[in-house]
C-alpha cells in the first residue's frame, strides 16, 4: 500500500472515528441525518470518483475503495450510500436536469433513494398500482425510503427514471440491515420524471463495482473483528481472558489473517477480467464467517445493539442480498474460469 | 427402536401447528417484533386451547418445536412463563411447589431464571449475587443480566453465594432461592434493541438488600450449582427443539417461495436442490438427536454428552439453515418473514450454555466415559 493511500485510509479513519463512531448507534435507530450528509460531502466523500463539474473529487479507485472500507468499518450503512452515489448516481444522473440533483445529492443538500427491489428484479410498476390515482406507484424494496427522489424503473420495466419523492411510506418494519439508510416499500410519485437510461445501465454499473462492494464487506469484516478482538482481551471467564482459549483465538486470529489477504488483493487489483469478482465472492462468505464469529465472542452482549457488533451480522446478510446476487455472480465467476458458460442447471 | 412418535403425540403435534397457524400471522409476529412486546393475550390462548401441558415433557418438547417453527418470537414467548419450574419440581418442597408452582401451571403466574451476571454467563460458578443469612431471612445483593421474563414474572428461581468462593471449589457454597418480585429493592429494567427473540422481555434485575424468608431457599444450601446444571440438563432439550423449530421454518418458508413465488425452474437448480438437501438433512439430524436426548432425560437416565450434541447442533442447524433459508430467497426474504428467522436463530448459539460451552461439556463427558469404560 503506498504512502497516499495509507494517508487517505487514516483520515477516513479519522474523520469516522470522530463523527460516526459516536453515533453509529443513533444511525441504526433513527437513520443517518443531515449534518453527517454534509460533512461527508465537505470531506469528498459523497462524490468521491464523481465528475469535478457535480461536484465531485475524481478520486482514483483504490482511494474510492479505501474510503468504502474505512466508513463501513464504523457504519456498514454510512458505507453503503457512498457505494449507491459514486457508483451508480453518478454514473446515471451525470446529464442534463438529471446533473442538478446530482449536485445537490453530491453536497448533502438533497438525498436519494433507489427502486431496488424493482430493478433487480426487472420488473416495472406491475407489481402493482396502489396510487391509483395514477400518480403514484408502488415500489418495492426502496433503499433510502425517506430521500427526496428516486431512481426507479418506469412502468415498462425496462427504462430508469429520477422520480419525485415518496407519495406515503409503507407500515412500519425494521430492514434487517443498513437501518441507517432503511430499506422498505414506498409509493413513489412518478409524474414528471426524468429519463435516466436502461434498467441494463445500473446492472452493468453494478457489475463493473466488485471490488467496490468487496470493500465494504472488507469494511464490515474489520469494524467487526476489532471489535472482538478487543472485547476477547479484556473479558474473562473461568479466570482466564477469553484470548487465551485457543478455539476463540484461532478463530479470531484465522479470520484476521484471511481479511489481510483480502485487503491486499483489493488494493492491487482492479474490475478487470473476473479479479473483482474473485474478490466479491472470497469476501461475501469471508463476512458472514467474520461477523457471526465477532457476534459469538460476545455472547449475550453481542445480541444486543448497544455493543455494536450485531449490526455488521445484519448488514452482511443485507448486503448479501442487495448488492450481491448469490447465484448470477457464481454463474459470471464461473464463466470466466471455464471461459464459456457454465454453472446453468 | 422405534422413530415414530406416538399416535397420540402426533395428533397433539398436528393441534399445536394449528393453532400456531391461525395465530402467529405475519401480523402478530411483525407487531410484537417491531415493538419489542411481549404478547400475553398468546400465553393466555394457548393455555386455554391446551397447547401447554406440562404433564407431558414429550408434547412440550414437541410443542416448543411447533410453535417455534411458525414464530420463535411468539413460540418461546408462550412457553417460557414456566421457564426454571424443573428447579422447584425436584428439588423444592410441598409448599414451595403448591405456593408457587400450581400459580404457574395454572397461567396465574408467571417464572424466570435468574442465574447470568453481567460478569459472567458461561462461568457460573464465578457468581456473584451474595445472600448472607440473617435471622429467619437471606439478604441479596447483586444484580443479574439477560434475564428472560425479568420485567413481567411475578417471581424467580434465583442462584446466589452462600458462603465465600473459596477459589479451588468456587461452584460449592452457591444456592437457589424464590425471589418475588415485590419483594423490597427487587428492580428489573428492561433491556431494548435486541437482534431477535423481540417478542420475549428480557430484563437486568438488581438486588438491593432483598429480604428472602428462609422458606424460599430450595433444596439444601449450598447444593445451588448442582441444581441449576441438573436443571441446564433438562432445559437444554427443549432450546434444542426451538432450533429445530426455527430450522424446520425456515425450511418450510423456503420450499413455499420456491414452489409458489420464486420465477419458474428455481427448484430444478442443482446448486439450489444441493442447498435444500443439506438444510433438509441436518434439520432431521439434529431433530434424531433431541429425540435421542428427550428419551434418555425423560425415563430418567439423562445423558448429558447427548444433551449437550443435541443442543449445540441443533442451535448451529438454527443458524446454517436461516442463512441459506435467506440465500435461496433474497429479496423475498430479506422483506418478509425470514429475516426474522435469521435474527432469531442467533440466540439459540448463546442461551443455556453457548455453543462453546456445550463443546467443552461433551469434551469433558468423553474423558469421563472413556474412563470408566476402560
Ligand atoms: C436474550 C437473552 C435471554 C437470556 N435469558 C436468560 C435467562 O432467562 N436466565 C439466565 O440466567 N440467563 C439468560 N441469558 C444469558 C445467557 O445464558 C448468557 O448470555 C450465556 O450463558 C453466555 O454468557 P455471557 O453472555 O456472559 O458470555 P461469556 O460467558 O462472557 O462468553 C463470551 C464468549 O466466550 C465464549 N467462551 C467462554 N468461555 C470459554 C471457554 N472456556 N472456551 C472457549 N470459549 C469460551 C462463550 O462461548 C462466548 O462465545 C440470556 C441471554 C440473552 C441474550
Amino acid at each position: 500500500m503506498n504512502d497516499d493511500l495509507k494517508l487517505m485510509k487514516e483520515t477516513v479513519r479519522d474523520f469516522s472515528a470522530k463523527n460516526i463512531e459516536n453515533i453509529a448507534l443513533k444511525i441504526e435507530r433513527e437513520g443517518i441525518h443531515k449534518d453527517l450528509l454534509k460533512k461527508l460531502a465537505e470531506q469528498g466523500f459523497l462524490g468521491a470518483t464523481a465528475p469535478q463539474e457535480y461536484g465531485g473529487s475524481e478520486l482514483d479507485g483504490a482511494s474510492y475503495r479505501a474510503i468504502l472500507e474505512e466508513l463501513s468499518s464504523f457504519s456498514p450503512s454510512v458505507g453503503v450510500l457512498v457505494f449507491l452515489y459514486n457508483s451508480i448516481a453518478s454514473k446515471l444522473l451525470n446529464k442534463g436536469k438529471a446533473g442538478d440533483y446530482l449536485k445537490e445529492i453530491l453536497s448533502g443538500e438533497s438525498t436519494l433513494g433507489f427502486g431496488y427491489g424493482e430493478i433487480l428484479e426487472g420488473y416495472g410498476n406491475s407489481s402493482g398500482n396502489e396510487g391509483s390515482d395514477g400518480k403514484g406507484i408502488l415500489k418495492k424494496d426502496v433503499i433510502f425510503p425517506t430521500a427526496n427522489k428516486f431512481i426507479a424503473l418506469d412502468g415498462s420495466g425496462q427504462n430508469l427514471i429520477l422520480a419525485k419523492g415518496k407519495i406515503e411510506k409503507a407500515k412500519d418494519k425494521k430492514s434487517l440491515g443498513i437501518r441507517g439508510l432503511g430499506i422498505s416499500d414506498v409509493i413513489i410519485d412518478t409524474s414528471g420524471t426524468e429519463n435516466l437510461g436502461l434498467r441494463s445501465d445500473i446492472v452493468k454499473a453494478i457489475e463493473d463495482s466488485s471490488l467496490e462492494i468487496a470493500a465494504i464487506y472488507l469494511g464490515i469484516i474489520k469494524g467487526s473483528l476489532n471489535k472482538a478482538i478487543e472485547y476477547a482481551k479484556v473479558r474473562t471467564t473461568f479466570d482466564h481472558y477469553l484470548k487465551d482459549y485457543s478455539p476463540v483465538a484461532f478463530s479470531l486470529s484465522n479470520l484476521r489473517a484471511e481479511e489481510e489477504l483480502l485487503r491486499s488483493y483489493i488494493y492491487e487489483t482492479d474490475n478487470e477480467n473476473g479479479k473483482g469478482l474473485n474478490a466479491l465472492i472470497f469476501a461475501e462468505s469471508l463476512s458472514k464467517k467474520a461477523t457471526k464469529q465477532a457476534l459469538q465472542t460476545h455472547g449475550g452482549y453481542g445480541y444486543l445493539e448497544d455493543f455494536g457488533v450485531e449490526k455488521f451480522y445484519r448488514d452482511a446478510m443485507t448486503i448479501s442480498t442487495i448488492l450481491f446476487r448469490g447465484r448470477t455472480d457464481r454463474k459470471r465467476l464461473s464463466e470466466e474460469v471455464f471461459g464459456t458458460e457454465a454453472g446453468n442447471l | 427402536m422405534d422413530f415414530e412418535l406416538s399416535d397420540e403425540l402426533k395428533d397433539f403435534r398436528k393441534m399445536v401447528r394449528e393453532f400456531a397457524l391461525d395465530e402467529f400471522t405475519s401480523e402478530v409476529a411483525r407487531k410484537r417484533d417491531f415493538e419489542e412486546s411481549y404478547p400475553d393475550d398468546l400465553r393466555v390462548k394457548s393455555l386455554q386451547k391446551g397447547i401447554i401441558d406440562f404433564s407431558s415433557p414429550w408434547k412440550t418438547m414437541v410443542a416448543i418445536e411447533e410453535l417455534c417453527r411458525v414464530d420463535a418470537g411468539l413460540g418461546i414467548s408462550v412457553t417460557v412463563p414456566y421457564f426454571g419450574a424443573e428447579v422447584i419440581m425436584l428439588f423444592g418442597n410441598d409448599a414451595q411447589k403448591e405456593k408457587y408452582l400450581s400459580e404457574v401451571n395454572k397461567g396465574k403466574k408467571m417464572m424466570g431464571l435468574a442465574v447470568t451476571e453481567p460478569g459472567g454467563g458461561s462461568d457460573v460458578a464465578a457468581n456473584k449475587t451474595e445472600a448472607a443469612k440473617s435471622g429467619n431471612k437471606y439478604i441479596l445483593n447483586g444484580s443479574k443480566m439477560f434475564i428472560t421474563n425479568g420485567q413481567i414474572a411475578d417471581f424467580f428461581v434465583m442462584l446466589a453465594r452462600t458462603s465465600k468462593a473459596d477459589s479451588a471449589k468456587k461452584h460449592r457454597g452457591m444456592s437457589t432461592f424464590i425471589v418475588e418480585s415485590k419483594f423490597k429493592g427487587f428492580s428489573a429494567n428492561k433491556l431494548e434493541g435486541k437482534l431477535g427473540v423481540r417478542a420475549t422481555n428480557t430484563a437486568e434485575l438488581i438486588l438491593n438488600n432483598v429480604e428472602v424468608p428462609e422458606e424460599n431457599l430450595i433444596g439444601e444450601e449450598g447444593k445451588g450449582f448442582y441444581y441449576i446444571m441438573t436443571f441446564f440438563n433438562i432445559s437444554r432439550v427443549f432450546v434444542a427443539a426451538q432450533a429445530i423449530g426455527v430450522a424446520q421454518g425456515a425450511l418450510d418458508r423456503t420450499l413455499e417461495y420456491l414452489k409458489n413465488n420464486a420465477p419458474s425452474g428455481e427448484l430444478q437448480n442443482e446448486y439450489v436442490q444441493f442447498t435444500l438437501s443439506d438444510m433438509a438433512t441436518r434439520i432431521e439430524a439434529a431433530r434424531l438427536l433431541m429425540y435421542k436426548a428427550a428419551s434418555y432425560l425423560f425415563q430418567f437416565k439423562p445423558n448429558p454428552t447427548i444433551t449437550s450434541m443435541a443442543k449445540g447442533y441443533a442451535s448451529e442447524t438454527a443458524v446454517f439453515a436461516s442463512e441459506k433459508a435467506m440465500e435461496l430467497t433474497g429479496l423475498y426474504g430479506l422483506s418478509g418473514d425470514l429475516e426474522r428467522y435469521f435474527r432469531d436463530a442467533k440466540i439459540m448459539e448463546i442461551w443455556e450454555g453457548t455453543s462453546e460451552v456445550e463443546k467443552l461439556i461433551i469434551a469433558r463427558m468423553l474423558e469421563k466415559e472413556s474412563d470408566s469404560s476402560e
